[in-house]
């Protein structure tokens, strides 16, 4: 991808709610009709369509084939339900990029769709009986709810390695609150104090409340097109740099390798040999934030200060702020925006490239990074305009 | 909310890979899974060398020491059959080193774990089978 050959050309949301039980179908159709709308186009000129979910239920998320019918498209030329692994809702972003980019088709919708109730919470009844395939090595041991436990390893592990505290874990967290105040969209609006972040309820200790995305009711959509096409459309385009994934050695969600950076070192080598830019030229970040240990891990992958070196670098917060020099996930991200799970940083990166952030717009960013992710699931793009 | 027979812990469900670890742990004997072409060990087991695909894999004894890598203390109760508090732990082997095992950090106050601990394997009965666990070094002595 020497020459940009692919734009973000289309955004949509549904609307985010927490407590209520909407059909994921009718968000996913509010979601890729607010893309449309913002695109100028119709569904007759989508060409493919992806996405991404945990699950294989369709009553959690719907299929490709479902959102292809209720949109009333003939035929499609390209579709991909990516499931499991994969950079969690960047995944059918970088994969729609991959499919205009080697002329698979001129148009994709991208979408990622998750009910509040979907994941960790409501799963963690009494286990008994026998934990067969790769249960055997972890269920044994009270491995529930797994992904919880994993980020209190991971962060017990940090601390002890690079002999940091909690702190740096609690400016992330406020992060998003500053930012969310200023998003309309978002759930949890908040201030967030340090106080609050320390005197926190514990999940899995050292692992605290505030450590865990807001699970929400959402959907996001984003429509890539060919830059020939792009120009045609009603917005500036904004223009697909370089995409890389990552898994890492020893590739597993609880025995990668690498327990601190999974496969998001591999990735961000590979985001910056095929990128025009380097990290001196980024204006924005939008690094996956389901835990705070992801964005810490992710800022420091991509080369932006030394490992183990975060909490010097962030600078008590100032410079990922409002403000700062490096915004990091300006809507509030999955932390307070609530968790739409990759895709919603795309699309607030998109946004603010655009210019289309109202009061908590940045000035005139031109080239972001947006990344999913973080473990064996790793994956990293950088968007641009002209 | 609970009944008076809490639920039993599950116990493991050997397959074709894994069925000498777990027999090994049946006999109190930990064993890590070795590469014949190449020397690598790994966890958990698998059909083939993480390092060069090799399927010629076999399993060696390990002495059952090893350092606590990483730990977290369950402060509430998510699952009735594991009551907190309890310590979920990456143990690395020390004779097997890179090798880290999840397990349970038991025979010490949750409190007093670190990162860096000496630890030793002991076995727990879970159903017809033994679980590798570890407990700190010295703990057998008092």
């Amino acid at each position: 991808m020497n020459s940009a050959s692919v734009a973000v050309v289309g955004v949509g949301y549904s609307a985010l709610s927490r407590g209520d039980r909407p059909d994921p179908r009718a968000l996913t159709l509010e979601a890729c009709h607010a893309a449309l709308s913002d695109a100028g186009l119709s569904p007759d000129n989508i060409e493919g369509i992806t996405q991404y979910t945990h699950t294989s239920s369709s009553t959690e998320a719907p299929i490709t084939a479902e959102v292809q019918r209720a949109l009333g498209i003939p035929n499609l030329s390209f579709f991909a339900d990516i499931s499991q692994t994969g950079p969690s809702g960047l995944g059918p972003v970088m994969t729609a990029a991959m499919a205009v980019a080697s002329g698979v088709c001129d148009t994709v919708l991208a979408y990622r769709t998750l009910p509040q109730f979907e994941g960790t919470t409501g799963h963690l009844g009494s286990s008994d009986g026998t934990v067969a395939g790769a249960s055997q090595y972890t269920a044994v041991y009270g491995h529930s709810p797994g992904i919880l436990a994993n980020y209190a390893l991971k962060k017990r592990r940090r601390m002890h390695e690079f002999g940091t505290s909690a702190d740096e874990y609690g400016i992330v967290a406020i992060n998003a609150r500053r930012w969310a105040a200023h998003n309309p969209r978002a759930l949890l609006r908040d201030p967030l104090t340090m106080d609050d972040y320390r005197g926190a309820r514990t999940i899995i200790d050292p692992l605290v409340l505030f450590d865990c995305d807001y699970p929400v009711n959402a959907s996001c959509a984003l429509i890539l097109a060919s830059a020939e096409r792009a120009h045609d459309l009603r917005h500036r385009p904004v223009f697909v740099d370089a995409l890389a994934w990552g898994s890492g050695a020893g590739a597993d969600f609880v025995f990668s390798d690498d327990l601190l950076y999974g496969g998001s070192i591999a990735a961000s080598q590979r985001l910056w040999q095929k990128s025009r830019f380097t990290p001196q030229d980024i204006n924005l970040l939008g690094l996956y934030d389901g835990f705070t240990h992801l964005p810490i891990s992710w800022i420091e992958a991509l080369g932006f200060c030394g490992f183990g070196e975060f909490h010097d670098w962030v600078d008590g917060g100032r410079r990922i702020g409002p403000g700062g020099e490096l915004p990091l996930n300006t809507s509030g991200g999955m932390l307070a925006e609530g968790r739409i799970q990759g895709i919603g940083l795309a699309a607030e990166a998109v946004l603010q490239l655009r210019g289309d952030c109202g009061v908590r717009q940045i000035d005139a960013p031109r080239v972001a990074v947006v990344a999913g992710g973080g473990s064996n699931d790793s994956g990293v793009m950088s968007l641009f305009t002209e | 909310m609970s009944s008076d027979i809490p639920p039993q812990r599950p116990s493991p469900a050997p397959d074709g890979v894994s069925l000498p670890y777990w027999l090994a742990a049946r006999d109190r004997v930990l064993v890590v899974q070795v590469c014949a072409s190449c020397g690598a060990c790994q966890y958990p087991p698998d059909l083939a060398c993480h390092h060069c695909a090799s399927a010629d894999l076999h399993y060696e004894e390990d002495e059952g020491a090893g350092v606590v890598y990483s730990y977290a203390i369950y402060t509430r109760t998510f699952d009735a059959a594991f009551p907190a508090p309890y310590v979920l732990a990456f143990v690395e082997l020390s004779h097997h080193p890179g090798v880290r095992i999840m397990a349970n950090v038991v025979e010490v106050d949750a409190s007093a774990v670190e990162v860096g601990m000496d630890v030793e394997v002991i076995f727990e009965p879970r159903g017809e089978w033994l679980v590798p666990q570890f407990r700190p070094v010295g703990v057998a002595a008092s």
